[in-house]
C-alpha cells in the first residue's frame, strides 16, 4: 500500500467506522499538544546549536596573549610580543586591548569604578587568526624564549567543556523529543484501543461478513492517523505563530529562539512524524487487539 | 464442508455443548431445534468459526479451525451466508449499505452488485427501506435484510439462526422456499428454529433432517422428515 493509497483511503473502510466522537477529539488534542511542545523543543535545539557553533567559531578564530610583567618592562614586553605575533604565520592581526575595553570586560564582576592602575592586571593582546590558524606550540615556545612574561592562551581549554556542554544540551533536547514521541505513541495507542472497544459490535458485524482483520484495522488506523496529523498540524502552526512573534535577534549573548530562514523548514516534518508515530502505534494496537478477540 | 468432531463448549463452568459431532456436506438440509439456551446459537457460531471449542475439533472446508489464521477464518466466512439473531448491522449505515457490506469488505462494489442487492431487497419486501437506518426497522425487517445480505454473496453454505423468528407466516414460507431452492442447487443449509410448523411445512419440499439440542447433547431426531 502506497502513501497515496493511504491518503486516498478505501471509501468502504472509511464508511464502516462510526464517527470518532470523544476518541477522535482526544487524539486531536493530544497530538496538538505534543506537536506544540515538539516545535518549541526543536526551536530550542536549533538555538543551542547556533549558540554552541558561535562559541566554537569565536574561540577557534581568536587567541589571547597575556603580558604579566609590570611597569616599564610591560610596555617593552608588549612591543616584543606584538613583533613576534606579527611575524607568526597564521595570525591575521594582533592588538592590545585598551584599558577602557578591559575595564568593560571586568565591569560585570567588579563594578564600574574599577581602579585598573592600582591592580596588578595583565595586559591583554587579542590575536585574530587566518587560514588554518597558527602553530600554538611553536608560538608558545617562541614567546617563552623572547618574552618570558608572555603567556599564550589559544582557548583550547575552553572549547572542550563548551563542546561537552553543547552535547549535553543537545542530548537533553533529543530526550525531550523522544519523550514527546513516546507520549504521542501512548495517546494514539490508547485511542486505538478505546475506539476498537467502543466499536465491538462493528467488529463483530464486519467479521460476520468476512472482513479480514487487516482491513478492519486499516479502517480505524486511517481515521486515527488523519486525526493525529490534523491535530499535530494545528499544534505546530500555533507554536510557529507564537515563535514568529519572538524577536528575530538574540539578546544577552544568546541567539534568537525564533528560527530564521531555512530553520523554519525543520518544523514541517513535525505533523508528518506525528502521523507516522500514530500510524505505527495504532496499527500495532489494533491488530494485537483484534488478534485477542475470538 | 463443516465438520464438528466431539466438540465441547462451556461458559463459566456451564457446559453448553458436550461431545457434539456434526458434519454438514453439500446437499444437506438440517433444522436445528431445541429450547432457548440449549446452545443452538453457539453451535452455529462454531460452524462459522466465530468461536473455538474447549475440546474437540472444528474443520471448516477441510481445514482445522485451530490451525487457521484470522485471514483464513475470514476467507472461510466469505464462502458462507450467515444470519444471526442479533448484532448483524452497522447502525450508522443505511440498510442498502449494510446489505452490500460483504462486498464492501472485499473492496469490490459495482453497479451489477448494487442491482442484485436492489432485486433481493425488493424480493424480501424492503424496497422502500433502502435508505433507512437499521434501528428504525422492525425485527422482521431486519431479519429479512440479514437474509438478503447472506444470499447476495451466493454462499456455498447457509447458516441461519432463527431467520424466521420475527416474520409472518407468509414471509417465513417465502424465505423457506428460497433456502430450499438454494439447497436443491447443492448448497447445504443449517437452520436453527423453534418453529415446528415451519419444519412440517418443509416436509413435502425437501429431504431435511431435524437435529435436537438438549442439555448439551445433539441428537438427530433423525429421521428425515
Amino acid at each position: 500500500m502506497t502513501i497515496l493509497d493511504f491518503l486516498r483511503g478505501d471509501p468502504g473502510a472509511g464508511r464502516v467506522v462510526p464517527p470518532a466522537g470523544s476518541t477522535g477529539r482526544l487524539v486531536g488534542l493530544g497530538t496538538a499538544a505534543m506537536a506544540f511542545l515538539a516545535v518549541f523543543a526543536i526551536a530550542l535545539a536549533a538555538m543551542l546549536f547556533r549558540l554552541g557553533d558561535s562559541w566554537r567559531t569565536d574561540l577557534a578564530d581568536t587567541a589571547t596573549v597575556r603580558i604579566t610583567s609590570l611597569g616599564e618592562a610591560r610596555d617593552a614586553d608588549t612591543e616584543t610580543a606584538l613583533e613576534v605575533l606579527r611575524t607568526t604565520p597564521g595570525i591575521a592581526s594582533a592588538r592590545v586591548i585598551p584599558d577602557l575595553e578591559q575595564q568593560a570586560l571586568l565591569e560585570p564582576w567588579f563594578g564600574k569604578d574599577l581602579p585598573l592602575d592600582s591592580l596588578p592586571l595583565p595586559r591583554l593582546i587579542e590575536v585574530a587568526t587566518e587560514g588554518g590558524g597558527f602553530d600554538a606550540r611553536a608560538l608558545d615556545l617562541r614567546l617563552a624564549g623572547e618574552v618570558p612574561a608572555a603567556r599564550l592562551d589559544d582557548h583550547d581549554r575552553w572549547r572542550a567543556p563548551l563542546a561537552r556542554a553543547q552535547g549535553r544540551m543537545t542530548g537533553v533536547t533529543l530526550a525531550a523529543l523522544a519523550l514527546i514521541a513516546a507520549t504521542l505513541a501512548a495517546v494514539t495507542a490508547l485511542a486505538a484501543r478505546a475506539a476498537l472497544s467502543a466499536n465491538a459490535q462493528v467488529i463483530d458485524v464486519l467479521r460476520l461478513v468476512g472482513a479480514r482483520d487487516t482491513w478492519i484495522a486499516r479502517a480505524f488506523v486511517r481515521r486515527i492517523t488523519l486525526r493525529a496529523f490534523l491535530g499535530a498540524a494545528g499544534g505546530s502552526l500555533l507554536a510557529a505563530a507564537i515563535l514568529a512573534t519572538f524577536p528575530a535577534a538574540g539578546t544577552a549573548g544568546l541567539p534568537a529562539l525564533r528560527p530564521g530562514g531555512l530553520a523554519w523548514a525543520l518544523l514541517v516534518p513535525v505533523p508528518l512524524f506525528a502521523a507516522l508515530v500514530a500510524w505505527i502505534t495504532t496499527r500495532r494496537s489494533a491488530l494485537r487487539m483484534l488478534k485477542g478477540r475470538p | 464442508m463443516i465438520d464438528l468432531s466431539q466438540v465441547t463448549v462451556a461458559f463459566g463452568g456451564r457446559v453448553v455443548l458436550s461431545d457434539v459431532t456434526l458434519s454438514l456436506q453439500p446437499g444437506d438440509f438440517f433444522f436445528l431445534t431445541g429450547p432457548s439456551g440449549a446452545g443452538k446459537t453457539t453451535l452455529l457460531r462454531l460452524c462459522a468459526g466465530a468461536m473455538a471449542p474447549a475440546k474437540g475439533e472444528v474443520r471448516l472446508f477441510g481445514r482445522p479451525l485451530s490451525e487457521m489464521t484470522s485471514d483464513a477464518r475470514a476467507s472461510a466466512r466469505r464462502r458462507m451466508g450467515i444470519v444471526y439473531q442479533d448484532t448483524q448491522f452497522l447502525d450508522h449505515l443505511p440498510l442498502e449499505e449494510n446489505v452490500l457490506l460483504p462486498f464492501t469488505v472485499r473492496g469490490r462494489l459495482d453497479a451489477e452488485l448494487r442491482a442484485q442487492a436492489d432485486d433481493l431487497m425488493t424480493w424480501v419486501g424492503l424496497a422502500g427501506h433502502r435508505a433507512a437506518l437499521p434501528p428504525t426497522l422492525s425485527g422482521g425487517e431486519r431479519q429479512r435484510a440479514a437474509l438478503a445480505r447472506a444470499l447476495l454473496t451466493a454462499p456455498e453454505l447457509v447458516l441461519a439462526d432463527e431467520p424466521t423468528g420475527n416474520l409472518d407466516w407468509e414471509m417465513s414460507l417465502k424465505l423457506l422456499t428460497l433456502l430450499i431452492e438454494l439447497n436443491r442447487l447443492g448448497t447445504p443449509v443449517l437452520m436453527a428454529t423453534h418453529d415446528l410448523a415451519l419444519i412440517r411445512a418443509a416436509k413435502p419440499l425437501v429431504n431435511a433432517r431435524v437435529l435436537r439440542l438438549k442439555d448439551g447433547q445433539l441428537t438427530q431426531a433423525g429421521a428425515a422428515l
